[in-house]
């Protein structure tokens, strides 16, 4: 696969999210978010706001604009994947993009699980890192290992509630993690 | 809006966008912008880690406000635009003074149970919340009867400065320079 055709790849898993998401968010919530996202109002003025028009407590409120706001990134990141960017940095690495009072410890598991789902293509064994084209980041995001809490999605938050996403991994370090690519194809 | 845009034109990048007709114009600004917005989103993120002062200073969980930043890009043959939108974040280029919107006072949170939750909030949730007279603050009561004690929850002020804090976003000549490294690479590719 061409550093084009894997930026178009993940163009249409962009797209599919997008769908998708729109599904999760409960739709009298979403003005709200859209202000949110857009920086106008803070998270106390969304909770306020949020509790007049959506019968659920502070806890529930914050899940469902989080996750939604959580996927609203990855979204756009995915959107925003270049060939040149696919080229220069053609792996992403799993880190921590938020603190938690009590944050999950099973990463670990979860990554050993989702990689020995998938043969371990394109992916690290001893490190958070594998490569954009790897079908790890789908096998996270499912929840393979039987992790319930899995979003469904191939992209961060791979769980609910979780403050893991992804950074991106240069070439430089690909190679020198051993990660290797498909043969592109220059034609 | 709370977001901002910073310009990180230079003479090589525009040297280098000059001689391209505009359809590989903008796929080198395309590329340009997400290079730049890959790089503010990793660095928000790590700032984000790492600057929970006042929250931690209270006890409290973090809103998670530049966690949740959004980062957009934008392009097209006449150039590159980055946006960063998240409540405050205009403070990465000065201080930045707040005041009150359709209120008579900002409530600055002082304790852990009013961050992040205004006083419509806690009070709709059922818990007190009163000016104790001849305060400037507002607060709510723990205990009962003679162990009863006002806590104070809010510093009421006409204004606020949030200082100004350079370190939210990489510098400009950071963000030039790997703009600068994403247009030879494009060239690069073009010319194998």
């Amino acid at each position: 696969m061409t550093a084009k055709e894997l930026a178009e790849k993940l163009h249409e898993i962009a797209r599919a999210g997008t769908l998708a998401a729109a599904r999760h968010l409960a739709p009298e919530l979403q003005p709200l978010v859209d202000a949110y996202n857009a920086g106008e109002i803070n998270l106390a003025e969304l909770r306020e706001r949020a509790a007049d028009v959506f019968a659920a407590n502070e806890a529930r409120i914050d899940f469902i604009v989080k996750t939604q706001r959580r996927m609203a990134q990855s979204l756009g990141q995915l959107a925003a994947q270049t060939p040149g960017q696919v080229a220069r940095y053609p792996a992403w690495r799993l880190v921590r993009g938020g603190t938690r009072m009590v944050p999950r410890n099973d990463w670990l598991r979860r990554w050993v699980a989702a990689g020995s789902a998938t043969g371990w293509q394109g992916a690290c064994r001893d490190d958070f890192v594998a490569l954009k084209s790897s079908p790890i980041w789908a096998a996270l995001g499912q929840g393979a290992g039987g992790f319930k809490d899995a979003i469904g999605n191939p992209f961060p938050p791979f769980a609910f509630g979780s403050g893991m996403t992804w950074e991106r991994v240069s070439r430089a370090e690909c190679d020198a993690l051993g990660l290797v690519e498909e043969e592109a194809d220059n034609g | 809006m709370a977001d901002i845009t910073v310009d990180i034109d230079t003479p090589q990048l525009d040297a280098i966008s000059r001689r391209l007709e505009p359809s590989a114009r903008a796929e080198l600004h395309r590329e340009i912008a997400a290079e730049i917005s890959e790089t503010v989103r990793g660095h928000l993120r790590r700032y984000a880690l790492t600057h929970h002062a006042t929250a931690s200073r209270l006890g409290a969980r973090p809103t998670g406000n530049l966690e949740d930043a959004r980062v957009d890009a934008a392009s097209d043959s006449s150039g590159a635009t980055v946006t960063v939108a998240a409540l405050g974040i205009r403070r990465a280029l000065g201080p930045l003074e707040i005041r009150p919107r359709n209120k008579s006072a900002l409530t600055i949170p002082v304790a852990a149970i009013a961050y992040g939750r205004t006083v419509a909030y806690l009070r709709n949730s059922g818990i007190d919340v009163f000016r104790p007279k001849g305060k400037n603050y507002l607060a709510t009561t723990e205990g009962k009867g003679k162990e009863a004690k006002v806590v104070p929850l809010y510093i009421l002020a006409k204004r606020a400065t949030l200082k100004h804090e350079p370190d939210l976003l990489p510098t400009r000549e950071a963000l030039a320079a790997n703009a600068l490294e994403a247009a030879r690479d494009y060239i690069m590719e073009g010319a194998a």
